[in-house]
């Protein structure tokens, strides 16, 4: 039994501890081998906890492919995936927001159970490596008592709800979207309508268009807000759009609506869950996600749907509860605004000085950006960093999708010790949002799907450019690289300036890692346009491929008003092409065997180490879901009536027949309510009455437990009645089971 | 009972410590370290206060960490080892020096690295070992065993960080 279950009983939410208890059912039931080895994976994919790569118990050494053959032997936790391969942890921070108590609870965990390091994402999650699933448990009560969920970080549901890093304190926003980010995260999630996508769901919300904030255009579903004068009166709303994503085929947004009144967010965002839920794709994961849907129905026809599923959604209190009291979060300054102060000491304050602090909305105050290298940030870096947070600004803490932390509400004259005390940690590093601030996927350092070493490109890059960043070009130093370890774009290489993304190239039968080179992709304007592909250059002249590149703007643009987008645009394609032509040939393995590695990575490069990625989920049903949730509960009625608990098994065995019986009413009374009278009117009358339930042999017996049940007195609370409830909801959730089936394959 | 990290402080180093991304693959290549299942290298060299170059393995980490600044081979165990605090500890020992050994011996850094006879233990389970004055009692007990003839010392640490103890 986890330890930490008992010590912070009473702290963590009892919601929370009943999921996490449930979490550990299920991983029993996985070493039991009692559940479907796809439905595990999701269910732990939901959870936030993914895959890794290595985890099929295969490693090329640079020798050979070898067999890692992990304890646990044949035990698996997902499909080819070994139960004791490290894994990934993702950590959901909504709107990126991090308190001091979180930052040190997050910093404790990376070094007890990880490697020691705190991971920020491009959408403001943090993410821990290398942690085994028997430790997934007490970190997830760790966390949750610091008011941390890793619930959806992973998995075909709405994942973390992201939000421009300065909302509240920029000066350019329309409104604070920050409550409105807070609401929706805490309405959608766990959401019974948003548990049966085919795919992922993002949401993004921005406060401004013309910077790159939430990045809008670029979701599933982004809010960009919009003030309108109604009657004299000035109404908040949001600007939708819908449908916009990256991934190898980008996807730029469609614009939903111009204006969605404030109260409308949160019940159109659970209509359109819901039209995803029943139109989008579940069996092709490559044109599964909204995007995809949109494109078939076209935007009238998926907004006439949504709307029209907005009608009849029941009224739920929670879409405008957060508004009656003024949509508001609770950030406020630790100390008194005061005037900025330019001078210190210290030799480099003065260009972090220039690069790494906005100006707050709110006169006296600055965001300071710590631009942490590779997104990276050591369990001890973390510590200090909540300590010194915690001295100058408190719970005022962002993650930012550049991969970096941001501190809000920092007085100006605090500048100078604020930034000695960052020094000292590593962390006042300057050229934050700059083009030397190079964001990266993890690739193939320890995602499955990585075809070449991003992290280690964009380290490269970071420590070429940081070298000449006093001598940059202007026109250059403000542009942003961004790379991904393969076409996904999980480095978001389409909406950067110049972006990469890995692939290979055979040459004379050996493998040498490349980077397509995309340039010309917007950051700005929300993400506001895509990059085009010019070619690859072999992963070893990525770096000489930027010089040039960013060379010939310098020399060849028009005017000093002239963009790097209008330039690229304005030579065009071939034109790019012609610059990195030269750097596209390849010497034999004879003549340099350096291009035949990757960066950092002394091996032999190869695709043997690839995997099948977990980005997509597994396609389990709502139906599939729900009835394995029903054998959850089963299973902890065996589990109580072991250790002779006889009410906690007389009770979960029925509430698991009430739940079965719910997944396949719901196929066809999709709000039917979650009450035993009801629940068991519609089973009778839909399943049972007309003999649909009934099985080939066995006829209506096994449908009947449930109605016996239903019709019985308050249970026995005897060892032999127990064991009996208990041995019928088995046998009830099995024959649900194949009612399920029988209703896929069309035969009942 | 079994999360604890040993590091061996490192006297002087004349080389990059990237010179450690091929010697760790080469462990992997061939099975260098006993009794381990290795995984896989990982380069954190970029981050200023964190754990530089680290070998992946199931049973532990092996990294060249840079904690504090205070460079030194950490190995971090991550399953159980032995009965008691005393066993687990003498076992990681073993496994620390038998690890600085294949350093000390490979023709690429053996002369470039210099490791000092200075050990620091890290408690690494705030459960079984929050940092405080009884856990620091029962770790002194157990290192002073482990290692019999040192002058054992504590350490002032950051606030909130893993308890530790210095061995020379």
């Amino acid at each position: 039994m986890d330890q930490w279950k008992v010590k912070l009983a009473g702290i963590l939410p009892e919601s929370l501890e009943e999921e996490i208890s449930e979490f550990e059912s299920q991983m029993e039931m996985m070493r039991r081998g009692e559940i479907d080895p796809r439905i595990f994976a999701e269910t732990r994919l939901r959870r936030g906890i993914y895959g890794q790569r290595y985890d099929n118990g295969q490693r090329d050494d640079g020798n050979r492919i070898r067999e890692i053959v992990f304890p646990s032997g044949e035990l698996m936790k997902g499909p080819d995936t070994v139960w004791d391969a490290p894994g990934m942890l993702r950590i959901k921070n909504p709107f990126g927001a991090v308190t001091v108590d979180q930052m040190v609870v997050m910093s404790d965990l990376a070094e007890e159970y990880a490697d020691g390091v705190l991971h920020v994402t491009t959408r403001q999650d943090i993410q821990y490596h290398y942690v085994h699933i028997e430790d997934m448990p007490p970190v997830m009560r760790r966390l949750g008592a610091v008011g941390i969920t890793t619930k959806e970080a992973c998995g075909n549901v709405v994942r973390n709800v992201t939000a421009c890093p300065l909302a509240g304190v920029c000066n350019d926003e329309a409104f604070d979207v920050t409550p409105y980010s807070a609401a929706l995260t805490n309405f959608l999630l766990g959401h019974p309508d948003c548990q049966d996508f085919g795919r992922k769901f993002k949401i993004a919300f921005s406060g401004c268009y013309d910077h790159a904030c939430g990045l809008v255009n670029m979701h599933d579903l982004g809010a960009l807000a919009i003030t309108k004068v109604i009657n004299g009166k000035v109404k908040r709303g949001f600007k939708l759009f819908v449908g916009g994503g990256l991934g190898a085929v980008p996807h730029p947004a469609k614009i939903f609506d111009e204006f969605v009144p404030e109260e409308e967010l949160l019940p159109l965002s659970q209509a359109m869950g819901r039209v995803f839920a029943r139109l989008g794709e579940k069996k092709n994961r490559a044109k599964a996600r909204v995007k995809f849907l949109i494109a078939k129905l076209g935007i009238d026809e998926f907004k006439r749907l949504v709307l029209e599923e907005r009608e009849i959604l029941p009224h739920d209190d929670r879409w405008t509860s957060y508004l009656e009291h003024g949509p508001v979060y609770g950030e406020k300054a630790l100390k008194s605004p005061s005037d900025i102060k330019t001078s210190s000491d210290e030799p480099n304050f003065d260009h972090w000085l220039s690069t790494n602090i906005y100006s707050q909305r709110q006169k006296g105050y600055s965001v300071v950006s710590i631009a942490l290298p590779l997104g990276d940030l050591s369990s001890h870096q973390g510590r200090k960093l909540a300590y010194i947070a915690d001295k100058y600004v408190g719970d005022a803490i962002r993650l930012t999708v550049e991969q970096n932390i941001v501190l809000r509400w920092v007085s100006n004259e605090d500048l100078p010790e604020l930034y000695k005390e960052l020094n000292a940690i590593g962390l006042a590093t300057p050229d934050a949002g700059t083009i030397v601030d190079v964001t990266s996927c993890p690739g193939t350092d320890t995602c499955k799907l990585g075809i070449a070493s991003s992290r280690g490109l964009a380290g490269e890059l970071r420590l070429q450019l940081a070298q000449k960043s006093l001598e940059l070009d202007k026109a250059i130093k403000g542009l942003r690289i961004k790379v991904s370890g393969c076409f996904n774009s999980c480095g978001q290489h389409h909406i950067a300036d110049i972006g990469f993304y890995g692939n290979s190239r055979n040459i004379k039968g050996l493998k040498v890692p490349h980077f397509q080179v995309v340039l010309g992709g917007e950051w700005k304007n929300n993400g506001g346009s895509y990059g085009m592909a010019i070619g690859a250059v072999p992963s070893k002249k990525i770096p000489k491929s930027v010089t040039l590149i960013t060379e010939s703007f310098i020399k060849e643009r028009l005017s000093f008003d002239e963009s790097f987008q209008g330039y690229v645009r304005r030579v065009g394609k071939k034109y790019m092409r012609s610059i990195i032509e030269p750097l596209m040939v390849v010497p034999s393995h004879e003549e340099d065997s350096s291009y035949y590695t990757d960066w950092g990575d002394p091996r032999e490069f190869s695709l043997g180490d690839m995997g099948v990625g977990e980005c997509a989920g597994e396609i389990v049903t709502r139906e599939e879901f729900e009835l394995q949730t029903a054998e959850r509960e089963v299973f902890d009625a065996q589990l109580a009536l072991e250790e002779n608990n006889f009410i906690d098994a007389n009770s979960k065995s029925y509430q698991a027949m009430l739940k079965a019986a719910r997944a396949l009413i719901r196929i066809e009374n999709y709000d039917v309510e979650d009450s035993p009278e009801i629940i068991v009117q519609e089973f009778k009358t839909r399943f049972f009455d007309n003999k649909r339930f009934f099985d080939r042999y066995a006829k209506g017996k096994f449908g009947r437990y449930l109605l016996q049940r239903f019709d019985e007195d308050e249970a026995e609370v005897i060892e032999d009645v127990s064991r009996r409830y208990v041995e019928e909801s088995q046998l009830f959730i099995e024959a649900a089971h194949s009612c399920y089936a029988r209703i896929s394959r069309g035969e009942v | 009972m079994h999360k604890f990290g040993l590091k061996r402080k490192i006297k002087s180093i004349n080389t990059d410590i990237e010179s450690f991304v091929p010697l760790f693959h080469n462990w992997i290549q061939e099975d260098r370290i006993p009794n381990h299942i290795m995984v896989d290298v990982a380069n954190y060299k970029h981050i200023l206060d964190g754990p530089g170059i680290m070998l992946i393995a199931h049973e532990g980490h092996f990294s060249l960490d840079f904690e504090d600044n205070d460079l030194g081979l950490l190995y971090m165990r991550k399953t159980p080892l032995g009965d008691n605090i005393s066993e687990t500890l003498s076992s990681i020992q073993q496994i620390l020096d038998f690890a600085v050994e294949l350093i000390k011996t490979d023709s690429k850094v053996c002369e470039k690295i210099e490791f000092s006879e200075q050990y620091q233990l890290i408690s690494n389970d705030r459960y079984e070992f929050p940092n405080d004055v009884e856990s620091e009692r029962k770790l002194l007990l157990a290192a002073s065993g482990v290692f019999s003839d040192a002058v054992i010392s504590v350490p002032e640490i950051f606030k909130g960080s893993r308890l530790k103890i210095n061995i020379q």
